[in-house]
């Protein structure tokens, strides 16, 4: 009796029995794990080259290269907050415009910024320089910060070689870029430089950026719960996958069925890494004013740092290829890439403008459309209203923070170590 | 015999049955990748690589082109385009593929891209004597 109440018991508090999986289910959830390492970038050869990593953390964690001394990459990127800012829209030496993404596993990312207007992530990192509302510096004080700190300098020339004599300030002002106004000092200044002496300085500049991307390239997630389950699935490991949470297990289930989910949010990234028009109001409300895909096509293909131009270490890679291969037509007006799934748990808020706070607000947004913005610019049409329940939501929701990882090493998350130790560390460069 | 065998052998033939630029290359037998042009006055085989074509991911597409008497139509007499969309969505791909007559008479479209999983058509656009003819074919990705 006492026997046979104890067995009720256990049965009563034991999750229902999933059914076995189908062979399409298993394929769609093979295809959704397992975010290895990024593979290296052909475009910059120092991708994975620890030196350049070494100062582009030291770069990216220096607040001196901004116009007042007080903003990094850092600033918007924060270690904390899954290397986001936590804000609606990023604040920089201004509010800025669209909401800072995550760069935990940005080194899977084939498109970067929310309109994809850079293609690799050296070429990104180096946007916010000379922007007004970011740093708000020109390309010529970065290039002349790294040459006057000996030990930035060291790093720099230990991986690119030898600088060119930047103390010539009649070869190399102080302060220098190309802009779009004719009349600015600064670009008046890049235009009384030689030809050759604008290339010397673009080509410092893309190898900043290469360092820095080459840090960035290391801020990789490790496995998650929902990896975990995917593992042991295809292990067929029933106890392991037994261990997966029952509403993350019925929220995947949702997500690689009848929600629809993967549509857009398909690869280990839980992205296409693509771009597409969902109808998101704009965050300031009235009707949408950002061209995103659109505008961004057109800036990259006109910027000299894009992955088949001349600061490209493999122009012809497919990287390249890709590039020069784009199309830009009207259906990428006012689209916006995919974000990845992973890590929502530090991520908030969501969408390109931070429009929704929490995931619960971004479930809802889909499960009604309720204020969905309909343009005629060719938004994906085949997005309806999910129509779940709420105990659905909760699971779909459930699945969603079952794809955070634990934090990446501390040693990632901070500036590298002070000049004094740091001096006493002999440099190697395997690609020198 | 499945379909993976049937593209296979389409792949075999592809490589075995033609011969130099200067000749016609030997006609392919009916495949598994076989469409005839929405005007019927063509046939197109064709083989994606990796077959079959994968999720989100680059993939090339060898292809061959027949005639009604079935005769190979050569790079020589004709151009080709290759792309895609998806029309439930109103969008086709982010990419333009680039196609490339080959020596044995057949074309190799690369840079393809399907982003997305669903329903898509594949469109092949001949163009001959100044009219261009559309053959096309539902490709399903998931």
């Amino acid at each position: 009796m006492f026997a046979q109440a104890i067995l009720m018991s256990c049965l009563m508090t034991m999750p229902p029995a999933r059914e076995p999986l189908t062979d399409v289910q298993r394929r769609r959830i093979a295809g959704l794990a397992q975010l290895s390492p990024p593979p290296a970038d052909p475009t910059n050869q120092f991708s994975n080259n620890q030196v350049a990593a070494r100062l582009g953390q030291r770069l990216f964690f220096d607040e001196r290269m901004s116009r007042n001394g007080e903003i990094s990459c850092a600033t918007c990127h924060v270690p904390e907050l899954g290397f986001a800012d936590g804000l609606p829209l990023p604040m920089g030496l201004a509010e800025g415009e669209r909401h800072t993404p995550s760069l935990l596993n940005v080194g899977w990312h084939r498109w970067f910024f929310w309109d994809g207007r850079a293609d690799t992530l050296w070429s990104q990192a180096l946007h916010p320089f000379e922007k007004d509302a970011e740093f708000g510096t020109t390309r010529m004080k970065v290039i002349h910060h790294v040459a006057e700190d000996p030990i930035l300098r060291r790093e720099y020339e230990a991986v690119f070689g030898p600088l060119p004599p930047l103390e010539d300030e009649t070869r190399f002002p102080r302060s220098a870029q190309p802009s779009g106004d004719p009349k600015h000092p600064d670009t008046l200044a890049w235009q009384n430089m030689t030809a050759e002496d604008q290339q010397l300085v673009n080509r410092i500049f893309a190898n900043i950026g290469k360092a820095i991307a080459a840090y960035e390239h290391q801020l990789n997630t490790t496995n998650s719960p929902f990896d975990d389950f995917a593992s042991a699935m295809l292990a067929n490991d029933e106890r392991a996958m037994a261990e997966y949470d029952s509403d993350a297990y019925e929220g995947m289930l949702l997500f690689i069925g009848e929600a629809g989910c993967r549509q857009c949010h398909n690869g280990p990234m839980f992205s296409d890494l693509e771009f597409h028009n969902i109808g998101i109001p704009p965050g300031h409300g009235g009707l949408p004013q950002d061209a995103g895909r659109w505008e961004g096509i057109d800036v990259l293909q006109k910027n000299p740092f894009r992955a088949n131009g001349p600061f490209s270490d493999s122009p012809e890679s497919q990287r390249g290829r890709s590039t020069a291969s784009l199309i830009r037509s009207s259906e990428h007006w006012g689209a916006f890439r995919t974000p990845s799934l992973r890590n929502l748990n530090r991520t908030a808020p969501f969408m390109h403008q931070g429009q929704f706070a929490t995931l619960k607000d971004v479930l809802a947004f889909y499960n009604t459309l309720d204020d969905m913005v309909v343009l005629d610019h060719h938004q994906e049409t085949v997005l309806q209203p999910l129509d779940l329940d709420e105990r659905q939501l909760a699971q779909l929701e459930t699945f969603l923070l079952s794809l955070s990882s634990p934090e990446i090493p501390r040693s990632l998350r901070e500036a590298p170590k002070t000049p004094e130790l740091e001096q006493k560390t002999p440099l190697t460069d395997p690609n020198r | 015999m499945n379909r993976y065998v049937l593209a296979s052998m389409a792949t075999l033939l592809f490589i075995g049955g033609c011969c130099s630029s200067s000749m016609k290359p030997m006609v392919a037998q009916p495949a598994a990748n076989t469409v005839t042009s929405n005007d019927g006055k063509f046939s197109v085989y064709w083989v994606p690589q990796p077959d079959p074509i994968p999720l989100n991911s680059f993939f090339d597409i060898k292809v061959q082109i027949l005639d009604l008497s079935g005769e190979a139509i050569t790079p020589d007499e004709a151009t080709l385009k290759v792309d895609a969309a998806m029309p439930q969505h109103g969008h086709g791909m982010n990419h333009v593929a680039t196609v490339t007559p080959q020596s044995d008479g057949t074309w190799l479209a690369t840079g393809l891209l399907m982003h997305m999983p669903g329903d898509w058509q594949l469109y092949f656009d001949l163009e001959m004597d100044g009219i261009s003819r559309r053959a096309q074919t539902p490709v399903v990705i998931d």
